[in-house]
């Protein structure tokens, strides 16, 4: 019942999505309202059919419906309820369902939100997002059905009696119950974390909401109306979709250090750099339609930049689903290889396609030219360039060099760590030292002389830092040069904020919390944009000193046994236990005292969970923000006797989660809505571009 | 003459204007050759140091010229070969060669393994935590460099348990009902 209801959902907004395609591409063409609302109704009913469909997967999951493939290769009757409910994203059939829903999710609420105030941008922007829509729901119905039941078929060959399939095979049998929760699969171990819980759906949403913006601009390339409406209609669902990738990549990090046990959280895995590359191009667009909505520049760019956004989203999504790339991160190798290649390849030749139109024909003519230099829009430009230089180094790195060199000499050439190692750091350098500048810059033209003025303040703060952190602890010329960009960056964010709250002060005598809350509320963007560049200072910080200075050892100590492992620490082993768990895996423990300047630390408890086919090694750990002291236990004698330990003491790694922390608030600030004027009056223009299109 | 005067003086400026722009142009498209510059000449010595070789088990076991080479090899791991000394992190494995294009990843891992004939490689590591998926018919993805005692010293281990990212079918032909 489960399985039809799903199914039948998911092809019904197959069906709607179609429906909306067409009929908001006929009615737009037609000029016929009738066609278009209808084409509305029907995308937003693709929302409630594919709530139904994943509901009905949800219930499935947690009612142990084993006959139901996916069911039965995700859980098994150990699963605890709570990842029951996790692995409805747990492997690729689920994860695309949700994909979908989200997508929708995200379609229903532009739709609801611009339809009124942005009328002229919605017949084209709706059947952008349909068409997206249908490619990934046609995906789920016809290539990764997360619905196929197994099937017994007794009059067939021994070896062709167990079949998989959506629809009742004739003269079929179910399968016994009980032997088919005997032998399911259950949940990759590697998943069973409070990261990997949520870190899928952050991922999936910045994905999916990247195409917002895309189905925007290329309304806005088919219809004619390149004003900068389409860049106030989706600025807000273009720093959602940030906001969520960022937690994405960020979560991914923290799985991965808590998980795959090796002590670190970006290891420059092809797919990891797949899902930070829509993030490079989309914080480059999102500083570069600052400019045109200011200044009236960049027309091309920005479509350029959006349309790269989303090409990068969907080329991130091909080398995750695909199998084709060598991960611990991607999903099997699958049939939706092919279809996502094409439909990636198909989107962006459209996309681009549109916009050479549009380029040609003169209708994206900028209102005013680059001047002088140190002008905050070419430094916004510098900014773009750096992103895209490192989107472009990623990109080449990961992908550019390995197929390249397949197709060019037969054998393939792989980039490892080290490439990326020497090629980042130096352009992330550069982002930070614009990072800092740009903000100070003014519109137009700005002097060297008044440049170097407004940077005094931050240049001494980050001088006194530096000597203090040089003072505390020794560093090396790349932690200082490193350490100087990002501090200048965070210094210039606060020294701005305060001069703008103390300007409040001064004025309207207000004191420093009602100042900066006001300062907050008047200035969302760009107060809400300081505090983002103060967590990606934070981010910095942290990388830097956890890749920099980090300290790995390795230690056997008998129980009770106590060794030194630097200047500071001091690791004793205390003793072992080993369990059952009500899952079935066995849990090897060892307990081990910290000791910092010869007294108590805590006491940690790494461990190793033998699963019935892999083990898993967990990390125990003390965190501080100064650092942190993590623990492995790599191996044991039979008697839990003597230990071995990988102790890993990681210099400021939880400045990148906190950093992360104050990155979201400070997106949060810059997206809350507020004002209700501008909608007005893009309903205003839209309708004066009406009646003009009419009487021309 | 008023006239002509104010011409005369809009010309200049115009051309004054002109001049500055193509000026102001010429800067920025210096600025932006030299930030090319940069960044090409990043990618390209980073490609020549950090490039490495993807190529099978049976070119590097069969090929001298290889040996000493920064090379990243893919395999199939024989799991009774893997030997782990936690005390000092060495780990050693073999893996035996599988074919560069397949249809099914587990099929190709459960032939590597069982064919005798199949080239087959030492792997040594040193400092590691035993991998959770290293095990029999895991794929393994290595870099490192091949010694001229047939032992491939590997600095980097990426593992693939197709059974366990794959979906499989239930044997159900004990319990029909």
């Amino acid at each position: 019942m489960l399985a039809e209801l799903g199914l039948a959902a998911l092809a019904l907004s197959f069906v709607a999505a179609l429906y909306a395609l067409v009929m908001s591409v006929a009615g737009e063409r037609l000029h016929r309202e009738a066609l278009v609302i209808s084409g509305r109704n029907a995308a937003l009913a693709t929302f409630p059919l594919l709530l139904v469909a994943t509901g009905a997967l949800l219930v499935a999951l947690l009612t142990r419906d084993y006959q139901i493939a996916y069911v039965w290769s995700v859980t098994d009757p150990q699963t605890p309820d709570f990842f029951r409910f996790t692995a409805l994203w747990g492997s690729q059939r689920g994860s695309l369902l949700f994909w979908c829903l989200t997508m929708s999710l995200f379609t229903t609420g532009a739709i609801l939100l611009n339809w009124r105030s942005d009328r002229r941008l919605m017949p084209y922007s709706i059947a952008f997002m349909m068409a997206a829509l249908l490619f990934f729901v046609g995906l789920v119905l016809f290539l990764e059905n997360p619905f196929t039941r197994f099937w017994i078929l007794p009059a067939a060959p021994a070896d062709a009696q167990v079949v998989e399939t959506a629809l009742i095979p004739p003269g079929a049998v179910l399968p016994d119950a009980t032997r088919l929760a005997d032998t399911s699969q259950g949940l990759n171990p590697l998943l069973r974390h409070f990261g990997m819980i949520i870190h899928p759906p952050m991922l999936y949403l910045g994905f999916v909401g990247f195409t917002v913006p895309f189905a925007f601009a290329m309304a806005a390339l088919a219809s004619g109306d390149l004003s900068s409406n389409w860049i106030k209609a989706t600025r807000r669902w273009s720093l959602i979709a940030w906001l969520f990738l960022s937690l994405g990549l960020i979560l991914g990090g923290r799985w991965a250090y808590d998980v795959l046990g090796w002590g670190g959280y970006w290891g420059w895995d092809p797919v990891e750099n797949a899902a930070f590359l829509p993030w490079l191009v989309g914080t480059a667009f999102i500083h570069s339609v600052m400019i045109q909505q200011k200044r009236g520049m960049l027309k091309v760019w920005n479509m350029f930049l959006v349309i790269a956004t989303f090409s990068a989203v969907m080329f991130g999504t091909f080398a995750t689903r695909s199998g084709v790339i060598e991960s611990v991160h991607s999903f099997a190798r699958s049939e939706v290889g092919f279809p996502m290649l094409a439909f990636w390849g198909t989107m962006t030749l459209i996309a681009l396609a549109l916009l050479l139109w549009r380029w040609q024909r003169g209708d994206l003519q900028d209102e005013h030219h680059f001047t002088g230099l140190l002008s905050r829009e070419t430094l916004f430009v510098l900014n773009n360039i750096i992103f895209m230089a490192l989107t472009v180094v990623i990109f080449w790195g990961s992908f550019g060099a390995p197929i390249l060199s397949e197709l060019f000499t037969g054998t393939e050439i792989t980039l490892g760590v080290d490439y990326f190692m020497q090629v980042t750091p130096p352009l992330f350098l550069a982002m930070y030292v614009l990072m800092g500048i740009a903000p100070l810059s003014a519109w137009s033209a700005t002097s060297v002389a008044r440049l170097g003025r407004a940077l005094f303040v931050p240049a001494l703060l980050t001088g006194a830092a530096l000597l203090l952190i040089g003072l505390s602890s020794p560093l090396t010329l790349v932690a200082l040069i490193g350490y100087g960009a990002v501090l200048l960056a965070g210094f210039v964010a606060m020294v701005e904020t305060v001069r703008g709250a103390a300007a409040r002060r001064a004025t309207r005598r207000e004191s420093w919390p009602r100042a900066l809350a006001a300062l907050f509320g008047r200035n969302q963007r760009r107060y809400g944009g300081y505090l983002v560049h103060l967590g990606i200072t934070v981010i910095g910080i942290g990388v830097i000193g956890s890749t920099v200075f980090q300290l790995e050892t390795r230690r056997t100590l008998a129980q009770g046994e106590t060794t030194r492992i630097d200047a500071e620490y001091e690791l004793r082993y205390d003793g072992f236990e080993r369990g059952l768990a009500a899952d079935g895996r066995t849990i090897n423990t060892a307990t081990v005292t910290v000791f910092r300047d010869g007294a108590v630390v805590t006491q940690l408890r790494p461990r190793i969970d033998d699963y019935p086919d892999m083990p898993m090694t967990i990390a125990g750990a003390h965190s501080t923000l100064e650092k942190d002291f993590y623990v492995l236990l790599t191996g044991v004698d039979t008697a839990g006797a003597v230990a071995t330990f990988k102790v890993y003491i990681n210099p400021l790694v939880n400045l990148v989660w906190w950093g992360g922390l104050i990155l979201i608030l400070g997106t949060l600030i810059a997206t809350w809505p507020r004002e209700s004027a501008p909608e007005r009056a893009r309903v205003t223009q839209t309708l004066r571009g009406r009646r003009l299109e009419a009487a021309g | 003459m008023a006239q002509l005067a104010w011409e005369k003086t809009g010309g200049a400026a115009a051309a004054g204007k002109r001049k500055r722009g193509s000026h102001a142009r010429l800067k920025f498209l210096i600025g932006g050759g030299l930030i090319l510059a940069a960044v090409l000449y990043l990618a390209l010595s980073g490609t020549m140091t950090g490039a490495r070789f993807f190529i099978s088990v049976a070119e590097v076991a069969h090929n001298p010229a290889l040996v000493g080479q920064s090379v990243r090899l893919t395999g199939a791991v024989l799991g009774e070969s893997i030997v782990y000394d936690s005390q000092t992190g060495d780990l050693r494995f073999t893996v035996a060669h599988i074919p560069d294009t397949f249809d099914d990843l587990a099929a190709a891992l459960h032939q590597a393994v069982n064919d005798p004939a199949r080239t087959r490689l030492v792997i040594q590591m040193e400092n590691q935590v035993m991998p959770d998926l290293l095990r029999h018919e895991a794929q393994a993805i290595v870099s490192g460099k091949m010694g001229s005692d047939g032992i491939f010293y590997a600095t980097e281990l990426n593992l693939k348990c197709p059974s366990r990212f794959e979906d499989g079918t239930p044997d159900l032909t004990a319990a029909q009902s």
